[in-house]
């Protein structure tokens, strides 16, 4: 459980180029918009083809991305369900 | 020429980088430009050493991506370039060459996808790398 979150916030910095640790993210914080990470869909798009490699997971369809793509949390959820 | 694909293409000259499409579809397409010495950048890019500047390359590919983007759609929508990657550029372009460029879709969320491209001349890589793509909404 906790790998995968580990092994999720440092593949966050790093393929997005994040200016923070991965100890900096927070389980729930908002990925997109402000007061969150502030990542845009670009970002998204690059964060899909992380989990596909990364994590062996395809998010092929807008909803459902709008769905994961929401929290460390969320994310893990999706992961774990697969 | 009926249903040419490059009708589709938004932009005209002299900013048409696409000479002809060899091969289109929703997820890939393969096209063709002949590079001259008429170009207007080689009046200064550069003088007595013509290149042509990496950054129309990466116009060239994002022209054809574009078209891939819009194949297949009811209404054609203006491709905006969102982002340029990892692209490498490994021998300069000059008068005379025929770039073949190829595109193929990668993730695709609708408006927004990436596309992983080239551009090959005679066979051997002269630009390649990854670009994302944009569809401007509603308009």
């Amino acid at each position: 459980m906790s790998d995968i979150k580990e092994k999720l916030k440092e593949m966050l910095v790093k393929r997005l180029k994040l200016k923070m640790t991965a100890q900096d993210i927070k389980d729930d914080v908002p990925l997109f918009g402000e007061g969150g990470l502030g990542l845009d869909s670009i970002d998204a798009l690059e964060l899909v083809v992380g989990l596909q490699k990364e994590f062996n997971v395809v998010i092929n369809d807008k909803s459902v991305a709008e769905k994961v793509l929401v929290s460390v949390n969320s994310i893990v959820g999706f992961i774990e369900e697969k | 020429m009926k249903n040419n694909p490059l009708d589709s293409l938004p932009h005209s000259y002299p900013f048409r980088f696409l000479d002809k499409i060899i091969e289109l579809s929703d997820k890939r397409g393969v096209a063709i430009k002949n590079v001259t010495m008429n170009e207007e950048f080689f009046q200064g890019h550069f003088k007595e050493n013509p290149i042509m500047p990496g950054v129309l390359i990466i116009e060239t590919m994002a022209q054809l991506a574009g078209l891939i983007m819009n194949c297949g759609k009811e209404e054609n929508k203006i491709a905006y370039l969102a982002q340029v990657k990892n692209i490498k550029f490994k021998r300069p372009v000059i008068p005379g060459d025929q770039l073949k460029i190829s595109a193929e879709i990668g993730q695709d969320f609708g408006s927004l996808a990436s596309f992983s491209v080239a551009v090959h001349i005679d066979n051997n890589v002269a630009a390649e790398g990854e670009l994302v793509m944009a569809v401007s909404k509603g308009t």
